[in-house]
């Protein structure tokens, strides 16, 4: 092993070991390292609180929760509440938070058209915050104690600004 | 602290030598996990998502990393799925890594620019990265199969540090991981995480669909239910995230907390729904493949399926059979070269002729029957491994037309050196190998015989003790029988022929087993004494002498076997007692002994032995059927026959006993051997406790096959080993442990020969015979 060649794998070593060490000691996240903080919070009550969640309105009127991996593509059911609540509680979000719908419902129809997932035609979706008090196997899941709506996006909204 | 330790500390840890193989198979199987498990990710669709949904991580927002649109990212997800490939099967390994790193790093990155960062794929990007930067396309590798085609000769290659630190940087990265999140857990919550059984919550907040997937079983609430599975599933992640590093350090430890960790992500997986199963594959870097293949190896059984049969001339067919020669993972092909070793073949296969074998390549089946050319490779790629996927394709019309013209096509075009013809002999085809080129003796007082795998680097040693013996007037050849070797053994040989003053005899014997190596020396040998070494046993100066004159002053002894003594090239572990001579083959007694049917249960090592010729005759050769024992096995032939053997201490050898034969593990190994083949040869039923060997079982009463006084014995050495654990005792407990190794294993040989084979199992079984095996 040359000279060149030690110094360059101790420094691969010297950077791996610094930057994971950095964000573990500074409680960071320098993707790809991080502190891995996943699941590190406790949670003391029963319940979920404040979960962002989309529904799709069928031209039935009825409300659908999206849900589907397929029907979100390529966001999926953590990702994009998550994503679109930060918004939300960022300065100057309504524009944003709307902008985030039209693309999710736009691109929702244009994968139900294209015959990549069998969702149900919809006319608007909406995003509401919903909380639970957790029972056994989410028996709940379609009768949250509490829902209010965030924002709602119809179809010939995103049809016109496109 | 002084600096050297720890710098020392440092280099083992990281540059320690190490096999390429476990780097190459791990490269392999990881780069092939991860293009099986992206092929059908899309990763397009980020490129169609709202700029409004962005939220950059630092990484992209540091340096300005543009976020491509979807037509751009088909092309780069093509181009890096097609790196992994390449990467997988090692073809341009360096820059399909780094291709595969650049790539990789962007696109399993993207996505955590929209909302959240998952932490699944982190240590994958360091992963590519490290190895980006490694030499894991040594082995296992398309560019290693084309270095061997460019260069037949070459060795193979040497454990280097080269091939721990991508490995260990690795697996350090991996320790980070499930420690931070042990660290991140305790720091956030404290020990509440533990006790405070707030897992019952998590585990029911996750069935509100709250994660990336779905949880695989629907199990969650009813596990958060169970009293204190929540508890006890808090404390197992925390001791097992936080406690991780130390798989990095303890042996002993290491398997369970390895376990432990795939058992956590697996966990995570089936009861809350985050996905890792691309995480899983990390784990393969903690496997040693070097040793999972050497263990796999050993219980496959020996056998050849196909004898190839190749033009060692062409210029075309040795690089190929280099090839073929590493893709023989299973060790099934045996490959014979037409040019130097047609004495052995036109022996075994009297109906071949020469000039059509240098002609084509031929290929001789395990039933017999030969094919050649095109057919050839077909008969071999049914041997190879890598060979079951390509067979269907030759298969397939019009494959075997076109392969047959390539073929005929090449062949009529290819290179040829020059072809040498071997000298007839005058006392028949076996004699005259062309590695002999000088004089040979014409009838030689000794033969000696030494078969060698895979040991070119002692067989200079051994070699040079031969040719420069004090022989006086006394004449002896040298036969080295080459039992399949890969190494460079022929290339070693080669070098001392041109000073052997036609001692030397090379001889290639493709069938794998110490057994058919010692029958072929046979078969070579000229002299009626034949005399036996291992391939690191050093003979003293006047080996040979004392051999002839030994057999000379004993006319009575049919063989005569010598002193074994060790040279240690570490050190002699103080454990180390008479004891445990077996298992580092020594032989070192003071006086003379007989060994005959009325004292059978000393067996005298064919690291020193000289046998009659005649002996040979009559009873046959080592039987194939014991790779290891298979001397133990050819004594008991001899007493039964009314043979006699000698020890002699006076004729020398000394073996240097390599470290890897003082290890603990290496003794109980050797001694579970021990103990099969001796349950196979019925050794310890025949031989009494005075040695005296019967004709027929001497034990009546048996347990499941094995005679009563050895179940007594287990008990004895049973309550031996407990006793020295509470005296703290770890030679003595040692003791104990290998002889239970022994008697353990020839109990369940014992139990699987007598009891499960046999329906009538209380009958004492006839002696295991062995017909005498033809030399």
């Amino acid at each position: 092993m040359t000279l060149r060649r030690q110094i360059l794998i101790h420094l691969l070593i010297a950077g791996v070991i610094a930057g994971s060490l950095y964000d573990i000691v500074t409680s960071q996240e320098h993707w790809p390292f991080s502190d891995y903080p996943m699941f590190s919070t406790i949670h003391r009550k029963s319940t979920l609180d404040n979960w962002y969640r989309v529904f799709g309105v069928t031209p039935d009127g009825q409300e659908r929760a999206i849900l589907r991996y397929s029907e979100l593509w390529p966001l999926d059911q953590s990702r994009l509440p998550l994503g679109i609540r930060r918004i939300d509680q960022s300065a100057g979000s309504e524009t944003r938070v709307r902008a985030a719908l039209e693309d999710i419902l736009r691109r929702y129809e244009a994968r139900r058209a294209a015959g990549r997932h069998r969702g149900p035609p919809l006319k608007a979706i909406r995003l509401y915050s919903v909380s639970w008090d957790l029972e056994p196997d989410a028996a709940n899941i379609d009768r949250p104690r509490s829902k209010r709506l965030i924002a709602e996006v119809a179809l010939s909204q995103v049809a016109a600004s496109r | 602290m002084r600096a050297g330790p720890v710098v020392e500390a440092w280099r083992k840890f990281w540059f320690a030598p190490a096999a390429a193989t476990c780097l190459g198979v791990s490269r392999f199987l990881f780069f092939l996990g991860l293009f099986l498990f992206y092929l059908p990710h899309d990763f397009s669709g980020w490129g169609d998502v709202s700029p409004s949904l962005r939220q950059p991580i630092w990484l992209f927002e540091r340096f300005g990393v543009p976020f491509l649109g979807p037509g751009a990212l088909v092309v780069v997800q093509t181009v890096w799925k097609l790196s992994l490939f390449m990467s997988c099967i090692g073809l341009f390994s360096g820059a399909s890594m780094f291709v595969a790193a650049a790539f990789g790093t962007y696109l399993l990155g993207l996505g955590h620019n929209f909302g959240q960062i998952y932490h699944f794929d982190a240590i994958l990007v360091f992963a590519f990265w490290i190895l980006a930067f490694s030499r894991a396309g040594d082995a296992w590798s398309i560019d290693a199969l084309r270095r061997v085609a460019a260069d037949a000769n070459a060795a193979a290659l040497p454990p280097s540090g080269e091939y721990r630190w991508p490995v260990q940087l690795i697996l350090v990265a991996l320790s980070f991981v499930f420690c931070a999140a042990g660290i991140a857990k305790l720091r956030a919550s404290g020990l509440d995480w533990i006790t405070s059984g707030h897992l019952a919550i998590v585990l029911d907040r996750v069935q509100y669909r709250i994660s990336d997937a779905d949880p695989l079983l629907p199990i969650g609430s009813f596990v958060a239910r169970i009293p204190y599975a929540p508890h006890l599933l808090a404390l197992g992640t925390i001791v097992f995230e936080a406690g991780y590093p130390i798989a990095l350090f303890s042996r002993r430890l290491r398997p369970i907390i390895i376990l432990g960790g795939i058992g956590l992500i697996v966990g995570i997986r089936v009861l809350m729904g985050p996905t890792f199963e691309n995480f899983l594959l990390i784990n393969l870097f903690w496997v040693p493949w070097d040793r999972v293949g050497a263990w796999l190896r050993a219980r496959l059984p020996v056998r050849t399926d196909v004898q190839v049969l190749y033009d060692g001339a062409c210029g075309l067919c040795r690089p190929a059979v280099a090839v073929m020669r590493r893709l023989d993972l299973l060790r099934r092909v045996a490959f014979m070269d037409v040019v130097s070793d047609w004495p052995t073949i036109s022996h075994r296969f009297p109906d071949l002729n020469r000039e059509r074998c240098l002609a084509e390549m031929h290929a001789v089946n395990s039933d017999g029957r030969t094919c050649a050319g095109f057919e050839a490779y077909r008969a071999i790629a049914r041997s190879l491994p890598l060979g079951w996927f390509i067979r269907p394709l030759l298969a397939v019309p019009p494959a075997p037309q076109i392969g047959r013209r390539i073929y005929r096509r090449l062949a009529a075009r290819r290179p040829v050196t020059c072809h040498w013809t071997p000298p007839s002999s005058a006392d028949g085809q076996l004699r005259g190998t062309e590695t002999s080129p000088g004089q040979m003796i014409e009838r030689p007082d000794i033969s000696v015989v030494i078969p060698t795998f895979n040991r070119s680097a002692q067989l200079p040693q051994l070699i040079q003790a031969l040719l420069a013996q004090d022989a006086g007037a006394l004449t002896y050849e040298v036969i080295i029988v080459d039992n399949n070797s890969t190494d460079a053994t022929r290339a070693t040989v080669a070098g001392f022929m041109p000073d052997s003053r036609g001692l030397l005899q090379y001889v290639f014997e493709p069938r794998q087993g110490v057994s058919y190596a010692r029958n072929a020396g046979i078969a070579r040998a000229h002299a009626p004494i034949v005399a036996f070494l291992d391939d690191d046993g050093i003979p003293e100066p006047r080996w040979v002498r004392s051999m002839k004159e030994a057999f000379d002053a004993f006319p009575a002894a049919d063989c005569i076997g010598g002193r074994v003594r060790p040279q240690w090239v570490s050190g002699r572990p103080h454990w180390l007692t008479e004891a445990h001579a077996g298992p580092v083959a020594l032989q070192d007694r003071p006086q003379e002994q007989w060994v005959s049917r009325f004292s059978a249960a000393m067996c005298l090592l064919t690291a020193n032995l000289g046998v009659r010729r005649e002996v040979f005759g009559e009873l046959g050769g080592f039987s194939p059927a014991y790779p290891r024992n298979q001397d133990r096995e050819f004594e008991l032939r001899m007493w039964r026959a009314g043979k006699q053997g000698l020890y002699l201490p006076s004729m020398d050898v000394v073996v240097p006993v390599p470290p890897e034969r003082l290890t603990k593990r290496y003794h109980r190994r050797w001694q579970a051997t021990t103990g099969k083949y001796h349950a196979l040869l019925r050794f310890r039923d025949a031989v009494d406790g005075r040695g005296a060997l019967s004709d027929r079982d001497r034990a009546t009463r048996r347990l499941f096959g094995t005679p009563l006084f050895l179940h007594r014995s287990l008990m004895l050495h049973a309550t031996g080993w407990i006793l020295a654990l509470l005296r703290w005792d770890g030679d003595r407990r040692f003791y104990h442990e290998t002889r239970m190794c022994y008697l353990v294993s020839f109990m369940w040989t014992r139990f699987k020969t007598d009891v499960l084979a046999r329906p009538g199992w209380r009958e004492a079984p006839a002696h295991h015979t062995i017909t005498n095996p033809p030399i």
